[in-house]
């Protein structure tokens, strides 16, 4: 029990000295409480976690395609058309498989085999085509909402099945199950990127290119994880946006972008590649959804929210530049 | 005589963090001569230079330039003074016209209001320039269309643009055709002509011989002679440049050397010529040859980083195929790079991470690729020992922090805990101080003790005659010659080197 207590107080500490960004959090956290009424409500904590939750999934996703020292644009136009589609699916209003059992699931395996789909698409352009991948996804992006607009003639599909939007609105033990579900995502990504072979591969490629090439690393094997990995986690995003929103729709994720790679900067994660964690881009994204939503509740207008979210930015920079 | 001197050079000392690079040098350049200056690598001809032109500035000494005081803080400086300074890597702007280029320090203006540069003028003044040296090329051609003669045309012009006196040409000829460099050689010829004085770096003494009044040889930061060209044989120009005692400078070791184990067949691509090579269970071989003769290529192709056109090379007898640095790596094969800094270790990662980096593979145990944290431990901490890195933290310290000597280690150590087989080392102690030297060629040795192959390639004759059992000469992306240890003579391998039959 000493042992774990012990643990604990090393991982906070180390947690503390990379990631300052959280304990800015922490006084933003104390500062709410203060100054914002009814920000410890239930209600408020609990919508603030599921809403961060969502984009913690993404951001962690994209931030395996930043710590490669690349970047994905395609994350939201991969939610937008991977909604419309799974939507489409299962919706009673015409849907193709409406009522069959089969219908939820296959819906959801459609949406991530988009996402790998477009981390196939992205991984095969950055490496054989040797595009930029500032290029690569931008492209991917601007098709991948175009074709959302285009399938769904840009209606918002409703009438999902009450069993999948049980995933956005119900609960296990007081937990949301969109929660759990992100938390098992981030989990799984955190471990991949710590602990296993696959994880030093991309630290290492996103450092050096060629020293990894030369120290017998499978460079283009790496790339193509790390684009693949960004878009079963958009993928993951979308199924948790459509049941939290209990629709399909082009418009879905679309301001979304800024968010992502807000959370990562803020986050810690260096955009050259080679250093940057998961744990770093998940306090970046609980502070954006804490920020926006108490500076909502303060009546602030969205206008003066961005240049806050601007400043933030700039201050996490600076940290990175002291640190260093 | 004295006003006949447009250069002189008096005591020059120079450092780089405590290794002393020039010793009191001394030589003097007479207006209108061709200066040939000749040296080993690393003998300090280009630090040399780089202070008389501006880009480095000296310890201590003086510099006259036409009888007057000379003391440039800066290239700019320099170039005032009438001092040209054409470097082996161009400094040209690819992107560029070869007007623009021609201008790019001082674009002549018009126009009161808006100031412009007024291209009419650069573009006709330059072309008046390209004609002069017998060049075909439009003045509006970019830099990245013309062949690298022509690029080296473009930068002589920029010196005769600006009224240089002086010339300083540093291995001109590397990467030109051989009719590039008579054309060279005859602007060369009559700039001297037309009263420019010359001084002209090369490691071939062919071209030495053909363009030169008097030569300077220069030897560890020393002026080791300076004489009329006629008065001199190139045997004893060699014996200048090389004639150095052997140090005890190296560790022995007692082994032995068993078959044939590793062969290299027809290895060509641009840079290598059908190599053939086989070395022996146990044995160090040296690859020796002057800047650009081919060496690090040959390693290259050998570990799979450059491709091939064609060739084989087989292991115990077995082929390794494809040659992929993946595949050698399995094959037991390691190859340490020359350029430590962007190819060998992942510069902002701990030691930890940079050692493991190679041995990820053999840390995982099971099918979900986790890594054994301990064993990692374990291993990291073995190899740290063993080689003796000195660190504050290798889970902490970044490799950029460490000084040459360790973050060599780490590279070596990277490579060593996969117990590679045959070990291919390029330029290992470049960088390194003697302390760390003596510690490299010890671990070279067990390597060899225990029954690894090594290809040491070195520009320091001395080590590889120090610690090599044998030592090949590549000159020109051939394999020339081919030295025993009983046949290790400085001048004979320099001579295969620079491709003299004195």
């Amino acid at each position: 029990m000493c042992i774990i207590l012990k643990r604990i107080k090393n991982y906070i500490k180390n947690f503390f000295f990379m990631s300052p960004i959280l304990f800015i959090l922490i006084i933003f956290f104390i500062l709410s409480l203060f100054i914002v009424p009814s920000f410890l409500t239930a209600m408020n904590i609990k919508s603030i976690i599921v809403q961060a939750s969502s984009l913690a999934v993404v951001a962690s996703g994209v931030t395996f395609v930043v710590l490669n020292g690349s970047i994905d644009f395609s994350c939201t136009s991969i939610i937008a058309l991977g909604s419309v589609i799974g939507a489409s699916i299962i919706t009673s209003d015409g849907g193709v498989l409406v009522g069959s059992i089969y219908g939820i699931p296959l819906a959801i395996i459609i949406v991530l085999l988009i996402g790998i789909l477009f981390g196939i698409i992205n991984g095969l352009s950055v490496i054989f085509l040797k595009m930029p991948s500032f290029i690569a996804t931008l492209a991917t992006m601007m098709i991948g909402s175009g074709l959302a607009v285009w399938f769904s003639k840009a209606q918002t599909i409703f009438n999902l099945p009450d069993s999948f939007n049980y995933i956005g609105s119900g609960s296990i033990l007081h937990v949301p199950i969109i929660v759990l579900i992100s938390v098992l995502a981030v989990l799984i990504l955190d471990f991949i990127l710590s602990r296993t072979i696959i994880g030093r591969r991309i630290y290492a490629v996103g450092t050096n290119q060629r020293a990894s090439y030369i120290s017998g690393i499978p460079v283009k094997k790496t790339i193509m994880i790390v684009f693949i990995i960004s878009g079963i986690c958009s993928s993951i995003t979308c199924v948790l946006l459509m049941a939290r929103l209990q629709s399909g729709a082009a418009g879905l994720g679309d301001n979304m972008f800024l968010d992502i790679i807000a959370s990562i900067i803020i986050g810690g994660t260096s955009i050259l590649g080679g250093s940057g964690k998961v744990s770093g881009t998940i306090v970046g994204a609980i502070f954006l959804t804490m920020m926006d939503n108490s500076l909502n509740m303060l009546g602030v207008p969205w206008f003066v929210v961005s240049i806050v979210k601007g400043v933030i930015i700039i201050i996490a920079a600076i940290f990175s530049v002291i640190k260093r | 005589m004295r006003e006949n001197y447009i250069l002189k050079v008096e005591n020059i000392c120079k450092s780089f963090s405590g290794v002393q690079v020039l010793k009191n040098v001394n030589f003097n350049l007479v207006k209108g001569e061709i200066l040939g200056l000749v040296g080993e690598n690393g003998a300090g001809k280009s630090t040399l230079m780089n202070i008389i032109s501006g880009i480095l500035s000296k310890d201590s000494g003086s510099i006259y330039l036409e009888g007057k005081d000379f003391n440039p803080s800066d290239p700019m400086m320099a170039k005032d003074r009438g001092i040209g300074f054409i470097q082996q890597e161009l400094n040209l702007f690819s992107n560029l016209t070869v007007a623009e280029n021609m201008f790019i320090d001082n674009f002549p203006k018009k126009g009161k209001i808006v100031k412009q540069i007024n291209f009419n003028k650069i573009h006709k003044d330059t072309q008046k320039y390209i004609n002069t040296l017998g060049m075909s090329f439009a003045s509006n051609t970019t830099i990245e269309n013309l062949s690298m003669g022509q690029r080296q045309m473009v930068e002589v012009g920029k010196a005769l643009f600006r009224n240089a006196k002086i010339i300083i040409f540093d291995e001109p000829t590397t990467s030109l055709s051989t009719k590039e460099k008579d054309k060279l050689f005859k602007i060369i010829k009559e700039l001297k002509m037309n009263g420019t004085t010359i001084i002209y770096i090369s490691h071939l003494l062919e071209e030495i011989y053909y363009l030169c009044d008097r030569i300077v040889v220069l030897r560890d930061g020393e002026v080791k002679g300076k004489n009329l060209t006629k008065e001199l044989t190139k045997g004893k120009v060699i014996k200048m440049m090389v004639g150095r005692e052997l140090h005890k400078l190296f560790p022995y070791v007692d082994k032995s050397i068993g078959d044939v184990l590793f062969e290299a067949k027809g290895i060509l691509n641009d840079k290598v010529k059908d190599i053939n090579l086989f070395m022996r269970e146990g044995e160090i071989v040296g690859l020796f040859g002057i800047m650009g003769a081919g060496r690090t290529e040959l390693a290259k192709a050998l570990f799979g980083i450059d491709e091939i056109e064609s060739g084989e090379i087989y292991f115990q007898g077995r082929e390794i195929n494809p040659i992929t640095p993946i595949n050698c790596i399995k094959n037991g094969m390691a190859y340490i790079t020359e350029n430590r800094r962007y190819e060998g270790l992942f510069m902002t990662k701990s030691i930890k991470d940079n050692l493991v980096s190679v041995y990820l593979d053999r840390l995982v145990d099971n099918k979900l690729k986790i890594i054994n944290k301990k064993r990692e431990e374990k291993i990291v901490e073995k190899i740290i020992n063993n080689l003796n890195i000195i660190t504050y933290n290798e889970n902490i310290q970044y490799a950029q922090s460490l000084s040459g000597g360790n973050q060599q280690k780490v590279v070596l150590g990277k490579w060593l805990i996969l117990e590679p087989k045959v070990f291919i080392l390029d330029e290992p102690t470049r960088g390194v101080d003697v302390g760390a030297k003596y510690e490299i060629y010890n671990i070279i040795n067990n390597m060899a003790k225990n029954k690894a192959i090594i290809l040491f390639i070195s520009s320091e004759m001395e080590e590889l005659m120090g610690t090599c059992d044998r030592i090949l000469v590549m000159r020109q992306g051939e394999l020339v010659n081919e030295f025993g240890k009983k046949d290790y003579v400085q001048e004979a391998i320099l001579r295969a080197a620079i491709g003299e039959r004195v």
